[in-house]
């Protein structure tokens, strides 16, 4: 009876120290073997275990994408994106499974600041925005101590007008990181899920059908109440939907 | 059809009691028929041979008759051995009018004597007098109740191969009716052939096959007779549930006697048509039991690319016309599939013909043939291509895939590949002639994801941001800190290092008279090396107190450079360094010179003082 019940232990142990790089190579070879809902349950064990990387989002995404399940890759392929905006394989396949859904939305022009603004804003993840500004901040402060403790007049211009560069450049990063993390940190991007989809003019069912959309689209969250959520997608159109029909990036 | 049935089962009802050697002619025919009912007369004589001269029929319109059939019957009692032969002379009838009529008897003629039948008397009624219902009791003419159990007396079944079949794969069901011994007609079954959710083939394509057999349940005997069989390929995945079907039928149910005992004696007493002839033509309905089926999908994992819907089991075979030709001549590749399932479902297999090759719409022919067990065959696809350039290529392998529900798994069946060698031909006319080189976009064939990273990379905790924490704000402060502390560092330092020199400086002029009081007491002692140290540790040790410069850093060359620097005027410069240089060289000349001391002191005091006074103004 003992030796029994330390056996059943022994494999609680096991399994719960079955770390997550085990579970994620498991993953990988079952996707290899194109297992792939055998995968999807490992990468998403790892997930639920609170942990996350951009390597492993992408590789979730894969296998509902060969799976057919589109929404659910995008979704994936989109966290990834957050955590290495700069991936060039994540970027790819995202086109390819947006190539692929039902809903063609032809975005705004923005004008041409806010575009390099946003482009600058998304070339890097909000960690190294967040690395950069401290950086950042103290080359600032460099720069004023050159300037308030050298008694060397050429050092001391130098560092004035670096200074003030570092001033102007400290100041974009901040704010750039601050409206990164409000974005990111509210979950204000989502992925619709429900196959089909009619927005609302009101946070009710009673509110007048205004357009369709499908699933794999991407939105963007102004408000939620009540479980409606106020979305605007990509053309510039918005109005109300169900929050349980999306998944919030 | 209903004839076969009905003839057979009437068959089964001529064995009659006949006394061997007595010639009998009995004659049996329904005593009710409705106008327009179709039925039998029949004359039966216990002897082989013999004149038969029927009976004049004009009431009733014959159809057909007499039709002869003959049974022969042996028997073995108490070892004797008897055998008795049966004939039989069946006309069929149809009534047209209604009333009371009689057939005039038949009568046969053996070895010479002549016998007759009796008259048969039958009655017509019209069509409606005969009640129509569904199963259960009815009321025959003489209003007698009488319980026509046709639920168990007849009845239709439906059967089902395979109750959880995968998506695709062939299902055979079929109907079966059976009676027990009760004589249908009629059979209405046209809308067995339905089948929503199914692609359906149907098994039997010629009626006639319908061949009836016999079966026994729970001790009744039944015949039964499969109606209608169909292979049947689910499309989608999930509960399909096929509905009961109705059929209609005409039942020819006894309506005298109520005899339920089923006494093999007494029943082929009272079945004798002699005895017993009143049959009733119901028109009765009946209801298979519903099909339930349990569809499973096919498996996600492991599907093949090529997969395009084909559930059974298949194999492939391909052969190529000509593998060596000319450009502009065309080449055939002629693929069979061959298997059973669903093979009238499965698309064009892809040949991967070089981009070169100019290919056409293949020719499908099929040979399918549907058996009791399903369906099976071949489809035959013959590709032509046009090879449009001389070179060496490569076609195929083509694969089917398919999946194999009776394993559960996709399997991948391939042709051989064919080499295909072509020579450039004549130029045919048609040809374009191009000036320089043709240059062609690159043809994309397919799109796809990019393949999973692997390998071990970093995990992070979810949702966790620098941003905003108070590491983060630490990390700003941290800067601040570290130059606040450096600064202070660095001002306290200076003020101290000022302190000392201002402390030096004040001090320089005392220090200096210090050196030059123990100098003199060396002069006047006569201790020359001594005084000379002294002298010049006192200039020295001035000069280096006062405009804080370290000793290291003070040397003859340097000197005047940096008391310039100090605004020290040119003259009083020029003084201390020739006075310096005057006590180096008294310090190593030879020979004493007490007055020569005397005056290096005196200058040493003078010059002092002087550099003092030039500094306060």
């Amino acid at each position: 009876m003992k030796k029994i019940i330390s056996i059943i232990c022994a494999a609680i142990l096991s399994i719960s120290l079955m770390g997550q790089q085990e579970l994620i190579s498991s993953g990988d070879s079952a996707y290899k073997q194109e297992l792939y809902t055998e995968a999807i349950t490992q990468y998403e064990t790892v997930l639920e275990q609170g942990y996350e990387s951009a390597e492993l989002y992408y590789n979730l995404g894969n296998a509902y994408f060969n799976i057919n399940n589109l929404p659910a890759a995008i979704l994936n392929y989109e966290r990834a994106r957050v955590l290495a905006p700069g991936d060039a394989d994540i970027q790819f396949n995202l086109k390819i499974a947006n190539s692929m859904i039902t809903d063609k939305i032809e975005a705004v022009p923005e004008i041409f600041y806010v575009r390099w603004w946003k482009s600058l804003r998304n070339s890097i993840n909000l960690h190294s925005w967040t690395i950069s500004s401290i950086t950042v901040f103290a080359l600032l402060l460099l720069c004023a101590g050159l300037f308030f403790l050298t008694r060397n007049m050429f050092l001391r211009k130098i560092a004035f007008w670096t200074g003030i560069v570092f001033v102007l450049l400290s100041l974009a990063v901040f704010s750039m990181t601050y409206t990164k993390y409000d974005m990111q940190s509210k979950h204000l991007e989502a992925i619709v899920f429900d196959p089909t989809i009619t927005i609302k003019s009101s946070p009710n069912q009673l509110g007048k059908d205004l357009f369709v959309i499908h699933e794999g689209t991407k939105v963007y969250i102004i408000e939620e109440i009540n479980d409606w959520c106020n979305i605007v997608i990509a053309n510039g159109s918005d109005g109300w939907l169900p929050s349980s029909s999306i998944k919030r990036i | 059809m209903k004839n076969i049935l009905l003839s057979a089962i009437m068959m089964m009802m001529f064995i009659t009691g006949i006394h061997a050697d007595e010639v009998r002619l009995t004659a049996s025919a329904r005593s009710v028929v409705s106008v327009g009912d179709r039925f039998q007369l029949t004359y039966t004589v216990n002897t082989k041979g013999g004149q038969f001269s029927g009976p004049e029929i004009s009431d009733f319109r014959v159809l057909s008759g007499p039709n002869i059939s003959t049974s022969q019957n042996y028997q073995v009692i108490n070892g004797k051995m008897s055998a008795s032969t049966t004939v039989s002379y069946i006309y069929y009838l149809q009534a047209f009018k209604n009333g009371s009529f009689e057939i005039p008897p038949a009568s046969i003629e053996v070895n010479g004597a002549k016998i007759k039948s009796k008259a048969v008397s039958i009655e017509v009624v019209q069509s409606n007098t005969v009640p129509k219902t569904k199963q259960g009791a009815q009321t025959n003419n003489n209003g007698q109740a009488e319980a026509v159990n046709t639920g168990d007396d007849v009845f239709l079944k439906a059967y089902v191969s395979n109750r959880n079949p995968y998506q695709g794969e062939q299902v055979v069901v079929s109907y079966k009716i059976f009676t027990a011994n009760v004589p249908i007609s009629d059979i209405d079954i046209e809308n067995l052939a339905s089948f929503p959710g199914f692609w359906a083939t149907n098994l039997i394509t010629d009626r006639q096959q319908i061949e009836p057999k016999q079966e026994v349940i729970d001790g009744t005997e039944y015949l039964t007779g499969e109606l209608y069989k169909a292979a049947l390929f689910p499309q989608k995945s999930g509960e399909i549930n096929i509905a009961a079907k109705k059929l209609n039928c005409t039942a020819q149910v006894r309506t005298q006697g109520n005899r339920k005992a089923r006494d093999p004696f007494f029943d082929s007493f009272f079945d004798d048509p002699f005895f017993n002839n009143q049959y009733q033509n119901v028109r009765i309905e009946m209801e298979s039991n519903p099909i339930k089926l349990n569809v499973k999908p096919l498996p996600i994992d492991k599907k093949p690319a090529g997969f395009s819907g084909a559930v059974g089991r298949f194999s492939i075979r391909a052969s190529i016309d000509n593998a060596n030709l000319l450009t502009n001549d065309a080449v055939t590749i002629k693929l069979i599939i061959s298997g059973s399932g669903n093979l009238e479902l499965i698309n064009t297999p892809e040949i991967n013909w070089p981009p070169d090759f100019e290919t056409y719409e293949p020719k499908i022919t099929k040979n399918i043939k549907t058996t009791a067990s399903g369906v099976s065959g071949s489809r035959t696809f013959e590709f032509l291509a046009i090879p449009r350039s001389a070179g060496d290529f490569s076609v195929g392998p083509i694969e089917l895939s398919y999946f194999d529900p009776a394993t559960g798994k996709y399997k991948t069946v391939s042709s051989e590949k064919f080499e295909i060698h072509v020579e450039k031909g004549e130029q045919s006319s048609n040809s374009v002639t191009y000036s320089g080189i043709a240059q062609e976009d690159i043809m994309y064939l397919g799109q796809d994801i990019r393949y999973i990273k692997t390998g071990t990379f970093v995990l992070s905790n979810k949702g966790q941001y620098l941003f905003a924490t108070p590491l983060y704000y630490m990390l700003l402060a941290a800067p601040v800190v570290m130059l606040a502390l450096l600064s202070l560092l660095i001002i306290n330092s200076r003020k101290k290092k000022s302190n000392v020199a201002l402390v030096r400086n004040r001090k320089a002029t005392k220090v200096a008279r210090k050196n030059l009081k123990i100098a003199n007491q060396f002069l006047k002692s006569q201790q020359r090396e001594e005084f000379y140290t002294e002298v010049s540790r006192a200039l020295w040790g001035y000069l280096s107190d006062k405009f804080n410069i370290p000793l290291s850093d003070l040397s003859m060359d340097t000197i005047r450079e940096r008391l310039s620097e100090k605004n020290v005027s040119e003259e009083s410069i020029d003084t201390f360094i020739e006075g310096l240089n005057k006590c180096e060289f008294a310090r190593f000349a030879p020979g004493e010179s007490t007055n020569l001391m005397n005056e290096i002191y005196q200058e040493a005091i003078m010059f002092i003082s002087r550099i003092e006074s030039e500094l306060k103004s």
